[in-house]
């Protein structure tokens, strides 16, 4: 807790010393708005798998109104596409990944303006990272495509990294880029199976692993998340549930033993807290490495989850209608319940 | 693929042996011997070769310009589904000369597979027939017959079209019969490249080519005067791509194979008539979720079937009918975790009919089905007719039908529901006939009711898996106007439909999707001497997309209209033309896949 502290301290510092420096040199600009999307929530619609119904919905921060179809409204309602596996940020821009149209688009953040498309080399993309240099995105299609594609800041492609069994989330973490390289998969009766367990760290200095990391139990990984110095991993089968912390720039893990919690399945951030919730929906956080029961969220099918500034976001899928999104504050209750499009994935910060 | 270039020597064989002299007299056997029955108390639309051929592209285009069904179909020749009087795919079942082809694995008929040109007449019966068609027969049946004469000599026929998309259909038809023998020997083949554009949506079938051919051989034989021994043999094969949205698509592709063999021995004496049937039906699919690459899933499934049909007429007011059957399904999926699954289902039913006066029928069925681990309702049907005067008749028909689930609804893996029960409706119908000069009008309003529907949700586990759970009422009127008249060289013809629906989930009071409220179809034709006009007219009214009524996705309403001319020449020889969608009205029947503007085709049709 206390190498945040002096960050946020340097950072006044910084501020105070900037702000000084306009007074005596230059005047005063205000700062302009970015866009109609600066200071809300974006909320990702999956869409169906067969038809092109993807779609993105914006809320502001206040919840005070919901504006649907975001992307198809300001860039001359083109279509979005099937399956919207989910977004990645990097500076004023957003990356769409689009699973089944085998395409990112890419658009600015606060204006959804569309600016260029990656689709070289894509093959059902999923989940996406960024370095000052590259992007990363993992493809899977849970068969015979597992691999991470890594393209250069204009979009050019550089190569493929193929892994063995499991290509899913991906995140970058203090300069480097860690892949959940294993997960779930089903025995011949249909019971849940790990593929294996690990964890695997590309090197962006020479884009190739140099490090995998073998989790140290028989559960299956579920989610895999990253601030700037750690990366978290939750493992979990219908009984029980672990979480390891890695550090990122070592890869060090340490393994934290979720007492008494079953199914851990989603994981979120939120102001440096980490919360999660389970197939049973239940919604814990994670006190001195304490899981910590808030409440259980109402959903027939939880699907998105997130945390974002204090309020908890889960998703009640559906694929052949309207989802509903139930928002609600850490001790539970009910702040807010919206009308979705199909299958809503995903919340994130704006 | 060896199996075909041996029946293409038997094809010439038969060529060859057709070469004999020509007699008159007609009688044409038809394998479905109940469907002749069902006529009394049902409405049955009956489409010989001259109705297929205005809509020669594919059956789904046949269903929906000519009956009452709603046809849900992916872009132009792709996957396609029906719905009856707001029932689901499911609740419609397919019959292949008397006998439910409808998919083991998916529990619905795949109508872009089921290829119009390799039959020589559809019969469509709306409303349902478990009782006799079995599983599927709920929302109404559709009957694809091969036909076999006596005593027609030999006949050739041969079609040929080619049309806008690169599309060429045709087929070829050979028999022979004397007063003992028929054989019937056809082919057809068709395939299209069916890159349509619709610039309004944007929209380019892209990767949408199918192709498909069909062998079918009959043979009947006369060993006596009241008995017949016949059997009739069809071979599919179709490829089937499916559209994309844009080049970065994956693309994919679907392969279907069908054989299917049935052989009846049909006894027929005075008080008494027997139908025996033995039938084989093996379907196999293959799907490539890479068009480039081995197949990513598929399956084949075995239907051995045994059938007794027997009718005993007590006297000239009372009969009697009991048919027993016999199935053993067999499937072996390939990545779907099905595996060696075997099932067996039985079923006995009794019919009995009795025409009390000149003026009155009446019909009551039972039946109870025996499926393995599988819990069935007992089924029945009532029907009674009564002539009212003498231009017009009216018809209560009740019954209770089912549908048991698919193998893929119990063994599917993921999801697979082995507890699942089947799901059974009830439903009334009240037909009234009209008749008046060369006029007549069908009105028939109708109410099911349907409960324990299976549905695919995700389960606790967030695993999909079917459940019985929907309940969903449907109520409508299905009405039809004819009129035929002829003078002198002028022959004209007419019919107009109209189908009111009301199909609503009884849970959720909501309207169901891809149900249609209102739908007109017409067809008219005028004929003079050797040159025939045509003219077809559908109009579909606002179609919901989703579980809830939003109009922002609904499909608007649409009208389409074709029209054709055809010219005979040299009496064996027709030549014809044909406009689609005249007026490039902008329509789909499901979203997002727009079905093609104006295009064009032109046909030879040779008979001798």
């Amino acid at each position: 807790m206390k190498f945040p502290k002096i960050l946020a301290s340097a950072f006044a510092l910084t501020l105070l010393f900037n702000v000084s420096c306009r007074n005596s040199d230059d005047p005063i600009e205000e700062e302009l708005p970015k866009g109609a999307y600066e200071n809300g929530i974006i909320i990702t619609n999956e869409g169906g798998y067969s038809t092109p119904t993807s779609t993105v919905s914006f809320i502001p921060n206040d919840l005070s109104k919901q504006e649907d179809n975001i992307f198809a409204k300001n860039n001359d309602n083109a279509v979005l596409g099937n399956v919207f596996q989910t977004i990645g940020f990097k500076g004023d821009l957003a990356y769409l990944v689009l699973n089944v149209p085998n395409k990112v688009e890419i658009v600015n953040r606060y204006t959804f303006k569309k600016s260029a498309t990656i689709t070289s080399n894509l093959s059902t993309p999923r989940y996406i990272a960024f370095t000052p240099n590259h992007t990363y995105i993992t493809n899977h299609d849970f068969a015979t495509v597992k691999k991470v594609n890594i393209y250069t800041n204009t979009n050019e492609f550089v190569k493929s990294i193929n892994f063995d069994r499991y290509a899913e989330k991906i995140s970058s973490s203090n300069g480097f880029v860690y892949v959940q390289t294993d997960g779930l998969t089903y025995d011949s009766s249909y019971n849940e199976l790990a593929t294996g367990h690990t964890i695997s760290r590309i090197n962006p200095a020479t884009n190739a692993v140099d490090k995998t990391i073998t989790l140290s139990d028989e559960l299956i990984i579920r989610d895999m998340i990253a601030d700037e110095n750690f990366v978290y991993v939750v493992t979990s089968d219908y009984t029980n549930s672990n979480l390891y912390k890695i550090t990122s720039a070592t890869g060090n893990v340490e393994k934290i033993t979720l007492t008494g919690v079953a199914g851990a399945q989603k994981l979120a951030l939120d102001n440096g807290k980490l919360y999660f919730m389970t197939s049973g929906k239940k919604i814990y956080n994670l006190a001195a490495n304490t899981p910590n029961a808030l409440f259980t969220a109402t959903a027939s099918y939880a699907y998105g989850f997130n945390v974002i500034n204090g309020n908890i976001y889960v998703s009640d899928a559906s694929f052949t209608g309207d989802s509903t999104v139930r928002i609600y504050n850490l001790t539970g209750t009910l702040v807010k319940t919206l009308s979705t499009g199909i299958g809503t994935n995903g919340f994130y910060k704006n | 693929m060896t199996k075909k270039y041996q029946f293409s020597a038997v094809f010439l064989l038969f060529y060859f042996l057709g070469f004999a002299q020509e007699k008159a007299i007609d009688t044409v056997y038809i394998f479905d011997s109940q469907l002749k029955n069902s006529k009394k108390f049902h409405k049955i639309e009956n489409l010989d070769e001259a109705d297929l051929l205005k809509n020669s592209t594919n059956l789904s285009e046949v269903l929906r310009f000519q009956s009452p069904v709603y046809i849900k179909e992916n872009g132009r020749g792709m996957v396609s589904s029906p719905s009856f009087r707001g029932t689901s795919a499911q609740q419609t079942a397919f019959i292949w000369n008397g006998i439910n082809i409808n998919s083991i694995f998916l529990g619905q008929g795949d109508i872009n597979n089921l290829n119009l040109l390799g039959y020589d007449q559809l019969e469509i019966k709306s409303g349902g027939g478990s009782v006799i068609y079995g599983s599927g027969a709920i929302g109404g049946t559709v009957h694809l017959n091969n036909e076999l004469s006596f005593k027609k000599g030999f006949k050739t026929s041969f079609f040929a079209e080619g049309g806008s998309y690169n599309t060429f259909n045709s087929f070829l038809k050979s028999s022979y019969s004397n007063d003992h023998l028929s054989v019937k020997v056809s082919g057809n083949f068709v395939k299209s490249d069916n890159d349509y554009e619709v610039p309004e949506k944007k929209y380019l079938n892209l990767n949408g080519e199918y192709n498909n051919r069909t062998f079918n051989i009959g043979v009947a034989y006369k060993i006596d005067p009241k008995s017949t021994i016949s059997w009739q043999t069809q071979i599919y094969d179709g490829v089937q791509h499916y559209p994309v949205y844009s080049e970065d698509f994956t693309k994919t592709k679907y392969f279907s194979d069908t054989f299917r063999s049935l052989v009846s021995w049909d006894f027929k004496a005075k008080k008494l008539q027997n139908s025996f049937k033995l039938a084989y039906l093996e379907d196999e699919f293959q799907y490539f979720d890479h068009i480039e690459n081995p197949k990513s899933s598929g399956g084949t499934a075995n239907i051995y079937l045994a059938k007794n049909d027997f009718n005993y007429i007590f006297n000239d007011k009372i009969a009697f009918n009991i048919i027993g059957e016999y199935q053993l399904n067999t499937a072996e999926g390939f990545q779907s975790g099905i595996k060696s699954v075997t099932r067996n289902a039985g079923s006995f039913a009794g019919l009995l009919r009795w025409n009390p006066s000149e003026r009155l029928y009446f019909e009551a069925g039972i039946k109870k089905d025996l499926v393995k681990k599988i819990t069935t309702p007992v089924l029945f049907s009532f029907s009674g007719k009564m002539k009212v005067n003498s231009w017009w008749n009216s018809v209560l028909n009740l019954s209770k039908n089912f549908r048991y689930p698919s193998f893929n609804d119990l063994y599917w893996q993921p999801g697979g529901n082995l507890n699942l029960k089947s799901e059974t409706s009830h439903q009334a119908e009240l037909g009234n006939n009209f008749k008046y000069g060369a006029f007549k009008l069908n009105v028939t309003p109708f109410y099911i009711q349907i409960k324990d529907m299976i549905r695919w949700l995700p389960n606790t586990k967030g695993i999909w898996s079917p459940t019985n759970t929907n309940k969903v009422e449907s109520y409508g009127v299905e009405s039809q106007f004819d009129f035929e008249k002829s003078f002198g060289k002028n022959k004209t013809q007419f019919s107009l439909g109209y189908v009111f629906t009301h199909s609503k989930n009884r849970e959720t009071h909501r309207f169901l999707a891809y149900v249609p409220q209102h739908k007109i179809y017409g067809n008219a034709i005028y004929r003079y001497d050797f040159i025939e006009i045509f003219v077809q007219g559908m109009f579909n009214g606002l179609t919901y997309t989703s579980d809830e009524e939003k109009q922002k996705d609904a499909i608007k309403s649409y009208f389409v209209s074709n029209s054709g001319v055809n010219i005979t020449l040299f009496k064996h020889y027709q030549i014809g033309f044909k406009v689609n969608n005249i007026f490039d009205e902008i329509y789909e029947t499901t979203a997002f896949y727009p079905l093609p503007k104006r295009n064009y085709s032109a046909n030879l049709l040779i008979n001798f």
